[in-house]
């Protein structure tokens, strides 16, 4: 029963004291049936217009919402067979737990012995029993949340649109719901687009992940390819951390390029990365993570830096080392009981894979 | 301390705005106190203009007393509007915490106010118990033998007003609360051309004072286009127009405490937009509603300023009755009526919230805190 969703250049505009603000600027993706895509971004990026577009809260000022085959983009809310997670939960206070989960029901007019059955079912389905008399503010935000999930769960909808659900809840309690809800995601086999500023949580659930920046989709991909091969500056920065130079492209030889920093001259290849074209004499940034980097003692060939400061924290210790260029560059280095420490001032030789650095245009 | 204080003051804002704006309208545009009390021997402005257009036919002269009435109440109203506008106060989110109970002043603080507060309460019954052991006797203070003879004038003489006064009160509020509830609403969830002029236009009949609307109304619709002169009309649209604002600032008050995205959870879970308006947004504002409709039957039965202008032989008042009986010195009559209607507005008063208890019993469980 699941659907996919398209998004046709999607385009949103709010004018406000006749200033024009472009929050969605021509979106398209597709979601597969059965697929978790968050849309990650930084505030204001568009992420949560664009989930409200295809939940038919706000109107496209351009581009179309096409859920399944059916283009639903003039199509009301109330007719969308969508389920809607708000941050804030959205539950009723005027009604009882059950009340609110028999809501999507009885609106439908099911008869009250179903609406029963699959209230109880779906209550089961996120783990809450025993709370249906209960009103909304007499619940912690867990218990509230799964209530949400359950509200939307008994309609059976063909997509599920979560905004930023899990923001409310606190650090244990967010890695277990979305543990959970991504569990349940994969069973229903219910489309699902998730909007989150949490690349943690991103990287944790999605089967994809389109990251957007001021209203645009910098890039669509799985999170390890994401992380692997960021399409942009902007991705690279965002999705986890990264060290970046920058530094000339001053020759291009077949799938490798010489780019000339701080008179150093890294050979990175090209062709694996992305579709950019090079030309000798751009300007080139160089993405390398922390983890790349190996720490050793000093030779003559190597990239040299001091350690500014050291970080333990636990599973790794995390460097800042200011090299020659005056550049700080970031190291990790993972916990072993024989790892050896830097100490701070000390001068370290920093080693890197060439295959480990993405070179990217400026 | 300070914090609390200052987030309660913030969170009460609109709420202390409003009181201020009540308070200083109703000062200033009081009719009835100083048209008793005072007579010509503390002139004010609205008694004036009653008196120059009742005493000396003169209709012109009076609405240019009123025209003055206008600049002060004018300037508290945009005062007001300047105070509280473009604040943004969600209070009722679906997510719902364990509300916070507001912490107390302090035992001397509440102490004091409790004296302070039973004092005005003690004043209070005292004039209603003056009022009712008056409308017992036969002569206040010269004859206190007791006497049902004013009340038998109530229930002959004067149930033509109490009747009229009734009927109007009644299709007032319902006309009322619905145009309120519909106002609130367009003007604070619908992207709706010329809203904000709506409320403004719709507030600026409340803020004026009541003799000004009077005339207003009487040289308005005795010729022209619409003559209303003498119908019970007139004084129901007067009534709505200008007692609504209660309603529909109550509306637009608890509205803005209200997360828009409890609406949109009723829509995206399948409910229409007139289901959605029932079942969600009619009941959370059902406190609102619940005032704008007190409110509109007490001052639809008591309204005087106002309404005094345009009472007729075909409809009649009993606050202008009660006024005529004090001109007449039927002071003891004057006081069996004051007892009836007070009875009504009582007995009103509990009936709307029983029937609002009956309709949304959610709301009032929230209110009781269970």
């Amino acid at each position: 029963m699941s659907v996919p969703i398209y998004l046709n250049h999607l385009t949103k505009i709010f004018y406000s004291d006749g200033i024009a603000f472009k929050a969605v600027d021509d979106v398209n993706l597709r979601i597969d049936a059965g697929e978790l895509v968050t849309l990650l971004g930084p505030s204001g990026c568009g992420k949560t217009t664009i989930l409200r577009m295809i939940a038919g809260f706000e109107t496209p000022t351009e581009g179309k919402v096409f859920i399944g085959k059916r283009d639903v983009t003039d199509i009301a809310a109330n007719r969308r067979n969508i389920g809607f997670v708000f941050q804030n939960y959205a539950l009723f206070p005027h009604m009882t737990v059950f009340d609110n989960i028999a809501y999507g029901l009885k609106v439908r007019k099911l008869p009250a012995h179903e609406i029963k059955r699959r209230v109880t079912e779906a209550l089961q389905m996120v783990n809450l029993e025993g709370v249906e008399s209960r009103f909304p503010n007499q619940l912690s935000g867990g218990e509230q949340q799964r209530v949400a999930l359950a509200r939307i769960l008994v309609i059976k909808p063909q997509v599920l649109l979560m905004d930023e659900p899990l923001s409310n809840l606190d650090a244990k309690l967010r890695i277990y719901m979305r543990a959970e809800i991504r569990q349940l995601q994969k069973r229903l086999g219910t489309t699902c687009i998730y909007v989150t500023h949490d690349q943690k949580e991103a990287l944790a659930m999605a089967d994809r992940i389109a990251v957007l920046n001021e209203g645009k989709v910098e890039q669509v991909a799985t999170p390890f390819e994401l992380y692997a091969n960021p399409a942009s500056l902007f991705v690279a920065d965002f999705i986890g951390q990264a060290n970046i130079f920058k530094g000339k492209a001053i020759s291009i030889k077949g799938e490798y390029m010489d780019v000339l920093f701080h008179g150093f001259i890294f050979t990175v290849p090209i062709n694996a990365q992305r579709r950019f074209k090079f030309n000798v004499g751009d300007e080139v940034a160089l993405v390398v993570r922390p983890e790349s980097i190996k720490l050793s003692n000093v030779d003559d060939r190597s990239l040299k830096g001091n350690v500014v400061s050291k970080v333990f924290l636990g599973d790794e210790i995390e460097y800042a080392i200011e090299i020659t260029s005056g550049n700080l560059i970031r190291v990790t280095e993972p916990y072993s009981k024989d790892a050896r420490l830097y100490k701070e001032g000390e001068t370290v030789g920093l080693y890197l894979d060439s295959s480990d650095i993405k070179a990217l245009p400026v | 301390m300070a914090g609390i204080l200052y987030g309660n003051v913030a969170l009460e804002h609109p709420g202390l705005a409003n009181a201020f704006l009540l308070l200083f309208g109703s000062s200033l545009a009081d009719f009835a106190t100083p048209l008793v009390m005072a007579g010509h021997t503390f002139p004010v402005l609205p008694t004036q203009a009653y008196m120059q257009i009742t005493g000396m036919y003169d209709i012109q002269g009076g609405a240019a007393i009123s025209f003055v009435l206008l600049v002060p109440a004018l300037i508290a109203y945009l005062l007001q509007r300047y105070w509280v506008e473009g604040r943004y106060y969600v209070t009722v989110s679906g997510k719902a915490g364990a509300r916070s109970k507001p912490k107390g002043a302090g035992t001397f603080a509440e102490a004091m106010m409790l004296a302070v507060i039973s004092l005005i309460s003690l004043f209070i019954i005292f004039l209603y118990s003056i009022i009712f052991l008056g409308s017992l006797v036969k002569v206040w203070g010269v004859d206190n033998s007791f006497t049902l003879e004013n009340y038998k004038y109530v229930f002959t003489v004067g149930w033509k007003a109490v009747k009229d006064t009734v009927l109007i009160a009644i299709v007032s509020t319902i006309i009322g609360s619905v145009l309120g509830v519909a106002i609130g609403y367009l003007v604070n969830r619908k992207e709706l051309p010329g809203g904000k002029a709506l409320e403004f236009v719709s507030l600026l009949n409340y803020v004026l004072p009541g003799t000004v609307i009077g005339i207003a109304y009487a040289i308005a619709f005795s010729s022209g286009p619409i003559v209303l002169t003498g119908t019970m009309t007139i004084i129901v649209a007067l009534c709505v127009s200008r007692y609504d604002a209660t309603g529909i600032r109550a509306t637009t008050a608890t509205l803005k405490q209200i997360d828009p995205s409890l609406e949109e959870a009723s829509l995206s879970l399948g409910a229409s937009k007139l289901t959605t308006f029932r079942k969600v947004t009619v009941p959370l504002i059902a406190p609102a509603i619940a005032t704008g409709t007190r409110y509109l039957f007490v001052v639809s039965m008591t309204a005087i300023s106002a309404t005094i202008f345009l009472v007729s032989v075909r409809w009649s008042l009993l606050t202008v009755r009660i006024l005529e009986c004090i001109t007449e010195l039927l002071f003891a009559q004057a006081a069996a009526l004051s007892v009836v209607l007070v009875l009504i507005v009582a007995l009103a008063m509990w009936a709307i919230r029983f029937l609002f208890s009956m309709l949304y019993p959610n709301y009032y469980r929230e209110q009781r805190g269970i």
